[in-house]
C-alpha cells in the first residue's frame, strides 16, 4: 500500500513537469487555435544556449534561467512572425467562424492551421540543428540545482526541488486562469481566439494580442525547461522532442487549448506512467503513455476531447 | 494475352528465382575507433571467406546512418581501402553527432554481400581515441 | 557523384516517394496523418519476415506487406475517423507510437540454412537477403522500386477524373457538403486511409530488402511528420506533389551538401519561408488546373 502510494506521489510530482512543459503549448493553441510544432525546439535552442553560456562564461544558475526564459521568448517572435502572425492575417477564413469554410482540410481544421503545422515543423528542424550544433555532445552540462537530501513523511518520500516544480506548475496555471477569466486582457486573448472579428470591431489589436499571447507561451515554455533541466544537472539533445510529445499528451488529455486541463492531464499522465513502469518496465510506460492518450481521444464525445471535454476549439481556461 | 494474365505472369515471375540460391555468406568482423569531436570514426573491416580463408580483393564500401533517420543521407559512404594484413580494409568515416549509428558494410568483387553493424559513437577528450562498441539495448 | 551513390539516392527517393504519397492520400480525404510511419513499418517486417523466414520470393512478400498494412490501415480508422483534424493527427501519431513500441517486443527467431534469423525486438531484423540471394543488382532493385512508384502514380492518374477519384477530392475539400450531396464520407475515406496503408507498407517492404537491416527506432514519428511535410510543400494539387516534395528535400540536401552541418538550418528556414508566399505547395490546385489550361491551349492552336 505503501509502496502504491509512494508510486502515485512520484508520477504526481513527474505529472506536474509534464503539466508545466504542456502550459505553453495549450495557451498557444487556446488563443491561437494553432498547434506550434516548433514549441519543444524553441526551448532546446534557448537551454542550449544557456548551457553554453554556462559552461563557457560561467554564468551563474539565475542569469542561464533569465537567459533561457527570455531567449525562448525572442525565439518565439521569430517563429511566430514566420509560421503564425503572417498567414493567420492574411487567410481567407478570417473571421469565419462556421463548420464549412471552403478552403478546410477535415472538419475543425482549416488549410492555414495545416500550414501552419508544416511551416512550424520545419522550423523545429531547423531551431534543433542550431542548438546540436552549438553543442555537439550528447551530454553537456546545466546548471545543477538539484536538492541533496529528501523529506520524509509517515513513510513517504518527496524530494524538495520536484516539489518546488509542482507547485511552480500549479501557481502559473492559477496566474493564467485568473488572467485570462478576471482581467480585461485576458478576455481579449479569448475573444481574439474565438470571435475573431468581432474582436476587431470592437477595437482588440487581434494581431498584437495573439503575438503577446505566443511570446508568453514561448517564455513559459523556456521556464519549463529550466525547470526540469536544473533538477537533471544536464541537457540531450532529445529535449526539443520529448517536450513536445510530453506536452502535447499532457494538453490533449486535458483537452487542448485548456490551462487547467493541461494541469490534470499532466497530473494524470504521470501518475499512469508511474504505475505502468512498476507493471510492465520502461516499455510499458511507454506504451502506456499513448494508450492512455489514444483511448481519451476516443472514448471522448464527439467534438469534445479531453478531461475537461472543452475540446480545445473553444476557449483557453 | 490479356492483362489478367500479364499480371499473373509478372508476380510469378520472381517466384522462379528463389530456389536456387545457396548462401556462401563470407564473415565480416567490423571494430572501429571514434576520435575528434566529430565523432571520426576509424573502422576496420576483416574479412574471411565462408570457408574462414581472408579474402582480398573485395571492394568494401562503408556508409553510416542513424537509425531514427533511415534515409536522411547525412554521411557520405567512404571506400575501405586494403591494408597490409590480407583480408583487412581501412575506412573513415565523417559523422555528425554522436549516438548508436548503423554502419553499412557493402562488399563487391568476389562475394556480395550487404552487413550492418550498430555502434555506439560518441566523441573523445581532445584528440583522444576511445572504442566504438557495439550498441546494447 | 558515383553511380552507385546515385542509384543507392534513387532508390531512397522513390521509397520515400512512396510515403509521401501514402500521406497525402489522406490528406485528400481531409485528414493528416502522423502515422503513416507505422505501416510503413508493418510493410517492412511482414515482407521480411515472408521473404527471409518462409522463403517467399520478393513479389508476394511486398504483396503481403501491402495488404498487412491496407488491413491494419483499415481497421484502426474505425474508431479514428471520426475524430476531427488535429484528434485525428494526434491519435495517428499515438498508435504509431504503440505499434512501435509493440514492434520492440517482437522476437520471432528461426534456424534458415544454419543462420539465425528474424526479428529480435529492440535489436532489430537483420540479414534480409532476398536481393544478394538472388543477385539483384541495385539497378535492377530502383529499376523495381520506380515500377512500383510509377504503377501508384498511374492508378492514382487513371482515378483522378472518374467519379471515385471526384467524389475523394470533395470529400477532401468539405465533409459536411459532401455528404449533404449524397456521397458515403466514412467509406470513401476509409478506402483512402487503407490504400495508403498498403501504399506506405509497399515502401516499407522495398525499404527493408533495399537496407537488409530493419529496427523499431527507424519508424520513429520524425519519419511520418516528414512524409505529412514532403506532400505539403509538393503540393496537394496532383500526385507528383510528394514526389516533388521529396525531390526538394533530398535533392536540396545534396546541393547543400556544402552547408554540411547546417543542412536542416537552411531547409528549415527555406521550407517555411517558402510556406508563407505559396501556402499550398509547389503543385497546388490552381497552378495544376493552370498547367492543364496551358496545355489545351497548346493543344489546340498547334
Amino acid at each position: 500500500m505503501l509502496e502504491f502510494l509512494q508510486r502515485t506521489l512520484d508520477g504526481w510530482l513527474e505529472g506536474s513537469a509534464y503539466a508545466l512543459v504542456g502550459l505553453g503549448l495549450t495557451l498557444t493553441f487556446g488563443t491561437l487555435r494553432r498547434l506550434n510544432l516548433a514549441y519543444g525546439a524553441t526551448a532546446m535552442l534557448a537551454a542550449y544556449v544557456g548551457a553554453w553560456l554556462y559552461a563557457r562564461q560561467g554564468l551563474p544558475a539565475w542569469g542561464v534561467a533569465l537567459v533561457v526564459v527570455g531567449l525562448a521568448a525572442l525565439i518565439g517572435l521569430y517563429v511566430e512572425r514566420l509560421c503564425f502572425g503572417a498567414i493567420g492575417s492574411g487567410g481567407s477564413t478570417q473571421g469565419h467562424e462556421g463548420r464549412g469554410s471552403a478552403t478546410r482540410v477535415g472538419g475543425g481544421f482549416d488549410g492555414t492551421e495545416v500550414v501552419a503545422l508544416a511551416s512550424s515543423f520545419a522550423l523545429w528542424m531547423q531551431l534543433e540543428q542550431l542548438a546540436v550544433n552549438l553543442l555537439p555532445r550528447h551530454l553537456n552540462a546545466f546548471p545543477d540545482l538539484a536538492a541533496r537530501t529528501e523529506w520524509g513523511f509517515f513513510g513517504l518520500y518527496l524530494r524538495p526541488d520536484r516539489l518546488a516544480v509542482a507547485a511552480l506548475a500549479l501557481l502559473i496555471t492559477l496566474a493564467l486562469t485568473r488572467w485570462l477569466m478576471h482581467t480585461r486582457g485576458g478576455l481579449a486573448w479569448r475573444a481574439a481566439a474565438t470571435q475573431r472579428t468581432a474582436a476587431g470591431l470592437v477595437g482588440i489589436r487581434v494581431g498584437q494580442v495573439q503575438a503577446t499571447a505566443f511570446l508568453v507561451a514561448c517564455a513559459l515554455s523556456g521556464v519549463a525547461a529550466f525547470a526540469v533541466l536544473s533538477l537533471e544537472g544536464q541537457i540531450t539533445p532529445m529535449l526539443g522532442m520529448w517536450m513536445l510529445t510530453k506536452g502535447l499528451v499532457a494538453a490533449m488529455l486535458g483537452g487542448l487549448g485548456s490551462v487547467r486541463g493541461v494541469l490534470l492531464g499532466g497530473w494524470l499522465l504521470g501518475i499512469v506512467e508511474a504505475h505502468a513502469q512498476a507493471a510492465f518496465g520502461a516499455v510499458g510506460r511507454e506504451f502506456a503513455t499513448y494508450a492512455l492518450l489514444f483511448l481519451v481521444l476516443v472514448a471522448s464525445p464527439a467534438g469534445r476531447s479531453g478531461l475537461l471535454g472543452r475540446g480545445g476549439l473553444r476557449h483557453a481556461a | 494475352m490479356n492483362t489478367r494474365s500479364l499480371l499473373l505472369l509478372a508476380l510469378l515471375l520472381p517466384a522462379a528465382l528463389t530456389a536456387t540460391a545457396q548462401s556462401r555468406r563470407p564473415q565480416v568482423d567490423l571494430k572501429c575507433e571514434a576520435h575528434g569531436m566529430g565523432p571520426l570514426l576509424d573502422c576496420t573491416v576483416r574479412l574471411r571467406g565462408a570457408d574462414g580463408q581472408p579474402l582480398p580483393g573485395a571492394g568494401v564500401t562503408l556508409g553510416a546512418t542513424m537509425p531514427s533517420m533511415p534515409m536522411a543521407h547525412t554521411v557520405k559512404p567512404v571506400k575501405a581501402l586494403p591494408t597490409a594484413v590480407p583480408g583487412e580494409y581501412r575506412g573513415q568515416l565523417t559523422l555528425e553527432m554522436s549516438g548508436a549509428w548503423a554502419i553499412e558494410i557493402d562488399l563487391t568483387g568476389p562475394v556480395r554481400e550487404r552487413v550492418v553493424r550498430v555502434l555506439m559513437a560518441e566523441e573523445c577528450d581532445g584528440d583522444g581515441r576511445c572504442p566504438a562498441p557495439p550498441a546494447r539495448r | 557523384m558515383p553511380l552507385e551513390q546515385a542509384v543507392g539516392l534513387a532508390t531512397d527517393i522513390a521509397i520515400l516517394s512512396l510515403l509521401a504519397l501514402s500521406a497525402y492520400l489522406v490528406l485528400l480525404v481531409g485528414r493528416i496523418s502522423f502515422g503513416q510511419q507505422a505501416y510503413f513499418a508493418l510493410g517492412a517486417y511482414a515482407s521480411g519476415m515472408a521473404s527471409t523466414l518462409a522463403g517467399w520470393a520478393l513479389a508476394p512478400s511486398l504483396l503481403l506487406g501491402a495488404a498487412v498494412g491496407a488491413v491494419a490501415s483499415g481497421l484502426l480508422a474505425w474508431p479514428t475517423l471520426r475524430l476531427s483534424g488535429l484528434n485525428y493527427a494526434v491519435a495517428t501519431l499515438a498508435l504509431a507510437e504503440m505499434m512501435r513500441i509493440a514492434l520492440m517486443r517482437l522476437h520471432f527467431i528461426r534456424e534458415v540454412d544454419g543462420y539465425t534469423v528474424g526479428p529480435q525486438g529492440a535489436e532489430g531484423f537483420r540479414d534480409i537477403r532476398w536481393l544478394l540471394e538472388n543477385d539483384v543488382s541495385p539497378g535492377a532493385f530502383l529499376l523495381l522500386c520506380l515500377a512500383v512508384l510509377a504503377a501508384a502514380l498511374l492508378v492514382l492518374a487513371w482515378l483522378r477524373p472518374r467519379r471515385l477519384g471526384l467524389a475523394l477530392r470533395q470529400v477532401g475539400h468539405d465533409e459536411v457538403l459532401a455528404a449533404s450531396q449524397g456521397l458515403p464520407v466514412l467509406r470513401l475515406q476509409l478506402l483512402a486511409v487503407a490504400a495508403a496503408g498498403a501504399l506506405a507498407a509497399l515502401g516499407g517492404g522495398l525499404y527493408a530488402h533495399r537496407a537488409t537491416y530493419i529496427e523499431p527506432a527507424l519508424f520513429d514519428p520524425m519519419l511520418g511528420v516528414h512524409a505529412v511535410g514532403y506532400a505539403l510543400i509538393g503540393g496537394l494539387g496532383t500526385a507528383l506533389g510528394p514526389l516533388l516534395g521529396v525531390m526538394f528535400d533530398i535533392g536540396l540536401l545534396e546541393a547543400t551538401k556544402v552547408f554540411a552541418g547546417w543542412r536542416m538550418v537552411v531547409f528549415g528556414g527555406l521550407v517555411a519561408l517558402f510556406l508563407r508566399f505559396r501556402p499550398r505547395g509547389l503543385l497546388d490546385e490552381a497552378t495544376v488546373h493552370r498547367i492543364g489550361a496551358a496545355w489545351r491551349h497548346f493543344r489546340r492552336t498547334s
